[in-house]
């Protein structure tokens, strides 16, 4: 959730710059479209507090903007490109060491708002739906006359949903694809065929068959297979099994408290405690009053099919490896 | 993430052509995203061996790749529609990589579906005992085309199972061999 949260800050503070050069150029309707390849060969202004009041203003009143991207990469496309992947990685992995650029920051910030808002609204979305649909139409003779131009170096805008504060700006080859997903998206979750959220374990009987198992200090399993062993390449396996073990263990607690309907600060407190837990290798006690309650609920049994042996076969390596 | 558990086990069936049998289903966690495992384990390739790797970090992760997986189908998918064909097969992902901008990633996997193709025309020539076909290239794209999602139904998420299948593959080669 924390690394949710950084994304779309650093994601606004690009997209607010970005904002106000869109203010200085003009209002919404259908006209920019049409306009914005031509105002992507434009030299941006330099940003003025005049033109802070006027972005202030846009994010009063939202609309579609056609308008370059204030600071274009002058690289290539693919090492943009390369550079996106590698800090999506690293901060993905939660190593904010280094600060991503601006163009970084945006391409990276395209998938993330739609997440958030494809999981928290559920019947604005498929309000949204239809009118990206004539969107699309004007966006796709967009993306044909900007192809004629030249397919490299500039950033197509985005149209802007009710979970986007400003506008983002991505590659105009995946425009496209960017909005054929979201209209996939929107359309499983108006069908109401999309699960939300996570569940704690994937299959009931598994679950109660590990917690049944005997467990010795430090709440790990007994009598694993590779406590047989004495080599050395065993015990470092045995080290890594027993580190994703607690990992585990600690999670049930914050499901709980998302059961729960806490607010959002607590909610972090409690995946901050689940982290501490897991670092201080959880007592054995800890995490059973909200899996006994969990079972009392008694939430309904997932079948287990043909289709699903691959994911099942995996469940059966991870229960050896715990 | 985790912020809501409502569990939608009865979907509603969709109205218009096209109305497949898994269509009908819920779309499950286990068949929306990659096993967790997996994701962990591939993550804990690149890092060194005394690294940590947070549940919440992998369950962002299995979120990513899997919509990166839907992003790339979707675009195979659409220039196979385009095409007139039901099948989506490795060199349609190889197109959809370049047409979407991830000219990187291209040339990697037209050698990774080279080299698969050899493997598995080799698989299929042994078992067949020799009895191969006089064009010996087609019977491995046959054979690649078949291993993928299957031909007789065009929906998203048959084509989501699909490339799920082939993409862990590609990480663990991706492993073995840094670009």
């Amino acid at each position: 959730m924390m690394s949710f949260k950084g994304h779309e800050g650093f994601g606004q503070v690009a997209a607010a710059g970005a904002g106000s050069q869109a203010a200085s150029h003009g209002g919404a309707g259908p006209l920019p479209w049409w306009a914005g390849p031509q105002l992507l060969f434009g030299e941006p202004a330099p940003p003025s507090p005049e033109e802070t009041r006027r972005d202030a203003q846009f994010q009063v009143v939202p609309g579609v903007q056609g308008t370059p991207d204030p600071a274009p990469p002058k690289t290539g496309t693919p090492e943009v490109l390369k550079f996106s992947v590698f800090q999506g990685n690293l901060e993905s992995g939660g190593k904010g060491e280094k600060t991503p650029k601006n163009s970084t920051t945006i391409a990276l910030q395209s998938p993330f708002p739609e997440y958030n808002g494809r999981f928290e609204i559920g019947l604005g979305q498929s309000m949204l739906a239809p009118s990206n649909y004539p969107c699309a139409d004007q966006c796709y003779g967009m993306l044909a006359a900007y192809g004629m131009r030249s397919m490299s170096g500039g950033r197509m805008l985005l149209p802007l949903n009710a979970t986007a504060d400003a506008p983002i700006y991505v590659n105009p080859k995946q425009y496209e694809g960017i909005l054929r997903r979201r209209r996939a998206r929107a359309k499983a979750e108006s069908e109401n065929r999309l699960a939300k959220g996570r569940k704690p374990y994937l299959h009931e009987s598994r679950h109660l068959h590990a917690m049944r198992r005997v467990r010795g200090t430090g709440g790990r399993f007994v009598n694993t297979k590779k406590e047989g062993r004495g080599t050395g390449v065993a015990s470092n396996g045995g080290s890594k099994t027993a580190a994703a073990a607690p990992s585990r263990l600690a999670m049930p607690p914050s499901f709980q408290s998302s059961v729960a309907s806490l607010s959002g600060s607590d909610v972090s407190n409690m995946y901050s405690g689940g982290l501490e837990q897991h670092l201080r290798a959880p007592h054995f006690f800890t995490p059973l009053p909200p899996i006994m309650e969990d079972g009392d609920h008694g939430g309904p049994p997932t079948r287990i099919s043909s289709s699903f042996k691959w994911a099942a076969s995996d469940g059966c390596c991870e229960l050896l490896k715990a | 993430m985790a912020d809501h558990h409502h569990h939608h086990h009865h979907g509603h069936p969709p109205d218009g052509p096209g109305g497949a049998g898994d269509q009908l289903e819920v779309i499950k966690e286990q068949d929306r995203l990659l096993p967790i495992a997996n994701v962990g384990r591939i993550m804990k390739q690149i890092l060194p061996p005394n690294a940590k790797i947070s549940k919440e970090a992998k369950e962002t992760m299995q979120e990513c790749v899997s919509e990166f997986i839907s992003f790339v189908t979707g675009e195979a998918s659409d220039k196979c529609h385009k095409e007139k064909r039901k099948t989506v097969n490795g060199d349609d992902v190889c197109c959809a990589f370049g047409a979407l901008g991830f000219d990187d990633y291209v040339d990697p996997m037209r050698r990774y579906l080279h080299k698969y193709r050899e493997l598995e025309g080799d698989r299929a020539a042994s078992s067949r005992g020799g009895g191969g076909g006089p064009a010996g290239a087609a019977d491995p794209a046959s054979a690649s085309a078949a291993a993928g999602p299957s031909p007789s139904a065009a929906s998203a998420g048959h084509f989501m199972f699909g490339a799920a299948m082939d993409r862990p593959d590609n990480n663990s080669s991706a492993g073995a061999r840094p670009f």
